[in-house]
């Protein structure tokens, strides 16, 4: 879930060449931006950018927006943002003066708090916004798509509506101009990001219906409609179970003209991926291979086939059933469509998950438990001879992921080990045999960076451990008491987790720690440790 | 509490516990505790451990009183000092420890600490050490000395001397000590023989003095025990030497006479095998007696 609020509206596109039918060719513009960071009472979100990258693609290989007339921002700054739709704006006006027809599409999927986006530690007023586009803005057709938590306080003076789709009745007027707001969820909802499809609900669907998934009529145009419905129905389904909530999208428009608006173009393109009609039915997502990103998702049914356009590239497919995953891969040749062949789908464990956070998601709970065993040592060698003696140790530990933030990792762990060893004492002239033993306690906060799509998983933090230290003479020296030494060590942690699937991942980690020894005399002593784990997701 | 804030709080609370490190993880300590003598390197081992039985020689059954007599008194004093061997020091301080203080176990009215200090720059002696008592409860109430001395390394040699005038003075307990003034024990076990010698001072009510000892012990388990025994109410000097082979036969010579007179004194000899049976009588005061032959005796005359 997106803990922030995200903002999506979706400005009206201008009827042109691309957008209506019958219309003249119009040229299109579009500022799409993404940030995850909203400033310091927000937590950062994880798909924002993702999401507009999305979008950019969508817009730029399907939405007829040509390359040089697409900004793209990322993690920018309101100022930037204003003076890329200055810049855009400028080069919409000198369009016009062409007699082009133009029309301008505004993205923003991140922040928005308190009647602003939030960019970063800046902020970009709402209203004004809006009033820009509405009333300022040189093109003839604007649309706005805000996807943001609450984003639907921007309709909410103008009666926007929250309803599953509607449809821009023509006036007569060939030239449609206005304005078209779409917003993620209504004015009291949060909107969601997904693990399992690596990016907003609203964003990802609307991507996804942009591509061909709501192409409903199967004219091979996305229309504004289509699209819209299709990004609603989906975005209440599947927030309907989450723990925010379902999440209901609105829009408004203020628009003359004829309102059919075309909004992907898909007929042209021959890239993608082709769904026959024997093909099982279900939801179908297209992962772009080694980025773990859903590209698109279709849902297919039975008897009917399907096209989705895809950038060329390597897609792995999945499809999800109740028991398992059925994954494949393609390879989508340029201007090529390819025929998605059921026999090369293999079945796989939901731990196999090609999405990126979704096998943090499937392939494990927060809780994992682990045993391992390792080695101790200090690092100076009279520490080592005197005082405490290198160690084997056996380990257990509790780990709860995803705790502070995503991705990092409270971990509590218990180590226990014991050795024999002599202790020298030259002035004495005597050698005293001894049982060393230590218990450790230990609490880390660790941040993991997965890679790999999640089987590889690097990781840093800091730990904090309690140690009893004891020695036990023997023999000769049998007579000197037990000695002990209760401590608190500060330390550093770094290790690499490989997911062995069915929940269980094999650790391999080090650690170094700072302990102060201040019985005889003040002495700052350091000791590493290298220990293997095997983990289980509980 | 935000997050960030908590982490801030737990970060400063791990740094400060860092430095709260306890134990008696210390191998100075150890060097202490190894230097403590133990009782029974400081008591006397006689010929066979068997009770004298009533037809062995006399002197020789004097002789294990005497060991014993010995060995009581080193158990008075080694006492005190155990506490360091099986308990933690107290306080650590550079270069000096204290055990305790402890409520004495006989009268709680009182307490008692042991201070053992070693001063680097002067290896022998290695330790020294105080064992001190004072009032319990009133504070600041004065430590005095009732057990000082030296130990060297690894209880090589040393010194203990136990002086109960302050501890009579002040009310101590120390009715256990009868009529014990002072005691001197000495202890040498850097080579062979070991030696260990003891001088015993009564309090002075004009009869016992007080006794001295002489305790040699060699490699091959040999060894001698001499003592003299000062009675001031009959103005005697008793002097025994006894001496010993590794088969446990010896030799017991005793002198007898006014201590401002010892030579020509009256003698006795006691000479035994190694069953501890006599095999050579003398008795030169009282009436005389001479049993056995002087030939088989294992020694010559001291």
């Amino acid at each position: 879930m997106k803990p922030g609020p995200l903002f999506l509206a979706l400005l009206l596109l201008a009827p042109g060449r691309v957008e209506a039918q019958g219309q003249g060719p119009a040229r299109r513009f579009a500022l799409v931006a993404g940030n995850n960071a909203g400033g310091a009472d927000t937590r950062p979100l994880l798909y924002a950018t993702v999401d507009a990258q999305k979008i950019h693609t969508v817009l730029t290989e399907l939405g007829g927006v040509e390359p040089q007339d697409a900004a793209l921002l990322l993690d920018r700054s309101a100022t930037d943002f204003l003076a890329a739709l200055d810049d855009l704006e400028k080069r919409v006006a000198a369009a016009a003066r062409q007699g082009q027809r133009t029309s301008l599409i505004v993205y923003y999927s991140g922040h928005a708090k308190e009647g602003a986006l939030r960019l970063g530690e800046t902020r970009l007023d709402l209203e004004a916004l809006k009033q820009r586009l509405s009333a300022r803005s040189p093109a003839d057709v604007r649309i706005g798509i805000f996807d943001a938590c609450r984003s639907g306080v921007v309709n909410r003076t103008k009666g926007a509506r929250r309803g599953p789709g509607f449809e821009i009745l023509a006036d007569g007027a060939q030239d449609a101009r206005g304005l078209v707001l779409l917003t993620s969820s209504s004015a009291d909802e949060d909107s969601q990001e997904s693990d399992a499809l690596a990016g907003s609900y609203f964003s990802h669907h609307l991507a996804s219906g942009l591509r061909g998934s709501a192409d409903r009529s199967g004219d091979r145009r996305v229309t504004l409609s289509e699209a819209y419905e299709y990004a609603y129905a989906r975005t209440v389904a599947e927030t309907a179970d989450t723990a925010a909530g379902a999440q209901h999208p609105t829009f408004d428009y203020d628009l003359k003209g004829n309102g059919n608006l075309v909004l992907a173009e898909l007929g042209n393109r021959r890239e993608g991926l082709y769904l026959p009609a024997a093909a099982p039915a279900g939801v179908y997502y297209l992962v772009e291979a080694g980025r773990g990103v859903v590209s698109a998702e279709v849902l297919k049914t039975a008897g009917a086939d399907r096209v989705i356009a895809l950038s060329a590239g390597r897609y792995q497919v999945k499809r999800r059933l109740p028991d398992r995953l059925r994954l494949g891969q393609i390879e989508v040749p340029r201007g090529r469509l390819v025929t998605l062949d059921e026999a090369s789908l293999r079945d796989a464990p939901f731990a196999d998950d090609p999405v990126k956070g979704a096998r943090a998601d499937l392939a494990s709970s927060r809780f994992g438990l682990g045993v391992g065993a390792g080695f101790q040592s200090f690092f100076d060698a009279p520490t080592r001879a005197s005082l405490f003696p290198p160690t084997a140790l056996v380990s257990a530990e509790l780990q709860l992921r995803h705790f502070f933030r995503r991705d990092w990792v409270w971990a509590l762990d218990l180590a226990a080990g014991s050795t024999r060893a002599t202790l020298s004492r030259d002035a004495l002239g005597v050698q005293l045999a001894y049982q060393f033993s230590e218990v450790d306690a230990g609490t880390s906060l660790l941040a993991e960076w997965p890679l790999a799509g999640g089987r590889l998983v690097p990781h840093l933090g800091a730990r904090f451990a309690f140690l009893y230290l004891q020695r036990r003479f023997e023999g000769d020296a049998a007579g000197i008491p037990a000695q002990h030494l209760y401590t608190f060590s500060p330390g550093l942690v770094a290790g690499l987790s490989y997911r062995l699937g069915l929940g269980f991942s094999l650790t391999a980690r080090s650690r170094v720690h700072y302990l102060l020894y201040n019985v005889d005399e003040n002495r700052s002593l350091g000791y590493w440790e290298l220990a293997g784990a095997l983990t289980h997701d509980l | 509490m935000k997050r960030a804030q908590l982490l801030a709080i737990a970060s400063t609370a791990a740094a400060a516990v860092t430095l709260a490190a306890c134990g008696n993880y210390s191998n100075e300590d150890i060097d202490f505790q190894l230097s403590v003598p133990k009782t029974e390197e400081l008591s006397t081992r006689l010929p066979f451990s068997a009770s004298a039985a009533p037809d062995t020689a006399e002197y020789y059954r004097a002789t294990r009183e005497v060991g014993s007599a010995f060995n009581r008194f080193v158990v008075d004093v080694t006492s005190l000092m155990d506490s360091v061997r099986v308990t933690r020091p107290s306080a650590r301080t550079g270069d000096e420890r204290i055990w305790g203080p402890f409520v004495d176990r006989g009268d709680r009215s009182w307490e008692v600490r042991l201070r053992m200090s070693r001063d680097p720059a002067s290896p022998d002696p290695a330790f020294r050490y105080a064992f001190e008592f004072h009032r319990a409860g009133p504070p600041g109430s004065p430590w005095q000395q009732l057990l000082g001395g030296t130990f060297g390394l690894y209880r090589d040699h040393g010194e203990m001397i136990l002086d109960l005038t302050d501890a009579r003075a002040s009310g101590y307990p120390v009715d256990g000590f009868r009529d014990l003034a002072r005691l001197t024990l000495r202890y040498e076990r850097r080579h062979t023989p070991i030696e260990l010698t003891m001088m015993v001072e009564n309090v002075d009510d004009g009869t016992n003095p007080g006794a001295s000892y002489r305790y040699l012990e060699n490699a091959d388990g040999s060894g001698e025990l001499a003592f003299v025994s000062r009675r001031a109410s009959a103005r005697l000097t008793l002097e025994v030497r006894s001496r010993w082979n590794p088969g446990g036969a010896g030799r017991a010579d005793a002198r007898i006479g006014e201590s401002t007179a010892p030579t020509g004194n009256p003698r006795g000899i006691d000479c035994w095998a190694a069953d501890g049976h006599a095999s050579y009588v003398l008795r030169e005061y009282g009436m005389r007696r001479e049993e056995g032959s002087a030939a088989a005796c294992v020694f010559g005359p001291p």
